[in-house]
């Protein structure tokens, strides 16, 4: 220290004074948590913020990196800010802000709608950025407490619904200050692993119990996941901003495995009729072919019953025919038959000579006759 | 390892042999094998979804996260 002795009380040049206040403020005070409201808050030159916290009774200035502060900041708003106290050479007193929270509903509320306007115009909630999720997907990458209720209301769901997934949890805590950083390691190590999905999920709590889920920095990396995300954190009414960063939002934890994996016993009754139908298109398929048969076999008697009655017709015509020419059905009709001596039938005068013998036939009985006169067709006498 | 039992694709193969049988043109015996491998699918799907139980793993930082 460059004093200079004035009896028992050191002192300082100026720049060793200020020197030595901030190792003293530093040894005392540095990570001191201070409560106060923001008022006259600036960003300058859109890398630097300067405001003041105060509260009734007193105000002190104050500086951060936007980078490192991150979130979303106005007057008015009620925050918790750990410090480093700092005496600057030519600027006075300031505290260099190294985290920021808003604390209370209404100061939560409102640094969510400002990162959400934020978020909202960098199109990080955007429709278009929305991914399906594989149904159902084999492995799962889980972000939660291991502790929660949200935990074993989605294990519980899931397991009850469907099986043969793999869900890998990736522990991390879920409230109070060192969440958003945990939720961020978890979500990025999650986004990095073989999962088909990455779910991040909580149960429902107070505005500040849920603070870590609006963080900037947990929406950011839910946003950026390589892997599809679903997120469920809360009740049904809560609606954080790293839900609106996800691929699909559940409203709660057990919601969350119901839009996951389908139902088992659905499944079970469409099995059921799947079976009832593949019977009943067995059955059709078989009487089908069955009927196919019974017309063949129609078609083909129909076909056999033609052709025979028209074998049947053909007889019967040749047996009227043969009736019609037999001989005896000559004689019947009165018809006679001549043979000459030898027995051969006479057709033809040439074939007798007048004074011949021969015998006329009838039906009843023969006469032997002789021929006195012979005429040709034309009256001619033959002699 | 064993290959895991793929349900979405015994599952749409089920559809599919349905979805044929409906064709009534079909050869019987290429119908009767259709209905002994929907029949064979059916029993493999309710066996899955009757037995089949999820793994829960926790994930400890460096681990291997493929299997």
């Amino acid at each position: 220290m460059n004093s200079l002795s004035l009896g028992e009380t050191p002192v300082f040049t100026v720049a060793d004074f200020v020197a030595a206040t901030n190792q003293t403020l530093e040894y005392a005070l540095s990570g001191a948590v201070v409560q106060g409201e923001i008022a006259n808050f600036r960003v300058s030159k859109g890398k630097w913020l300067y405001f003041d916290l105060k509260d009734e009774l007193a105000s002190v200035r104050c500086f951060a990196s936007l980078f490192q502060l991150g979130g979303s900041f106005e007057d008015g708003m009620v925050v918790r800010a750990r410090v480093l106290p700092k005496l600057h050479e030519q600027y006075g007193f300031s505290l260099t802000v190294q985290s920021m929270q808003p604390v209370g509903e209404g100061s939560l509320r409102r640094a969510a709608d400002l990162l959400r306007a934020k978020l909202e115009a960098e199109g990080l909630f955007s429709t278009e950025r929305k991914r399906m999720l594989p149904y159902p997907p084999q492995r799962i990458g889980l972000v939660a407490s291991g502790e929660s209720a949200a935990y074993s209301d989605f294990i519980k769901v899931l397991q009850a619904r469907w099986g043969g997934i793999t869900v890998m949890l990736h522990d991390t805590l879920v409230q109070g200050d060192a969440a958003p950083a945990e939720l961020v390691r978890a979500i990025t190590a999650a986004s990095q692993g073989d999962y088909d999905v990455v779910v991040m999920t909580r149960g429902g709590g107070s505005a500040d119990d849920l603070a870590a889920f609006n963080d900037e920095a947990v929406v950011r990396a839910v946003a950026a996941s390589r892997v599809p995300t679903l997120v469920a954190i809360g009740h049904e009414r809560d609606e954080s901003l790293a839900e609106l960063a996800a691929d699909v939002r559940a409203s709660t934890p057990s919601n969350a495995a119901e839009l996951l994996v389908p139902d088992r016993s659905d499944h079970l009754r469409a099995l059921a009729a799947y079976h009832a139908q593949l019977s009943e298109l067995l059955a059709r398929q078989v009487n089908d072919k069955l009927s196919h048969l019974k017309g063949q076999r129609e078609a083909l008697l129909s076909t056999i019953k033609v052709l025979f009655s028209h074998h049947q017709a053909s007889q019967s015509l040749r047996r009227q025919l043969l009736v019609a020419l037999k001989p005896l059905t000559a004689l019947e009709r009165g018809f006679a038959l001549l043979r000459d001596s030898e027995g051969k039938v006479v057709r033809s005068i040439s074939m007798i000579q007048v004074g011949q013998t021969f015998t006329v036939e009838l039906v009843d009985g023969t006469i032997d006759v002789v021929a006195q006169k012979m005429y040709s067709k034309d009256k001619k006498e033959q002699k | 390892m064993a290959k895991a039992f793929d349900y979405q694709a015994k599952s749409k193969e089920l559809e599919d042999i349905l979805q044929k049988l409906q064709d009534t043109g079909l050869p019987v015996d290429e119908a009767l094998a259709l209905f002994d491998r929907g029949e064979k699918l059916i029993v493999e799907l309710e066996s899955y979804l009757k037995m089949a139980e999820n793994t829960i793993k926790k994930h400890t930082a460096g681990a291997d996260l493929s299997e």
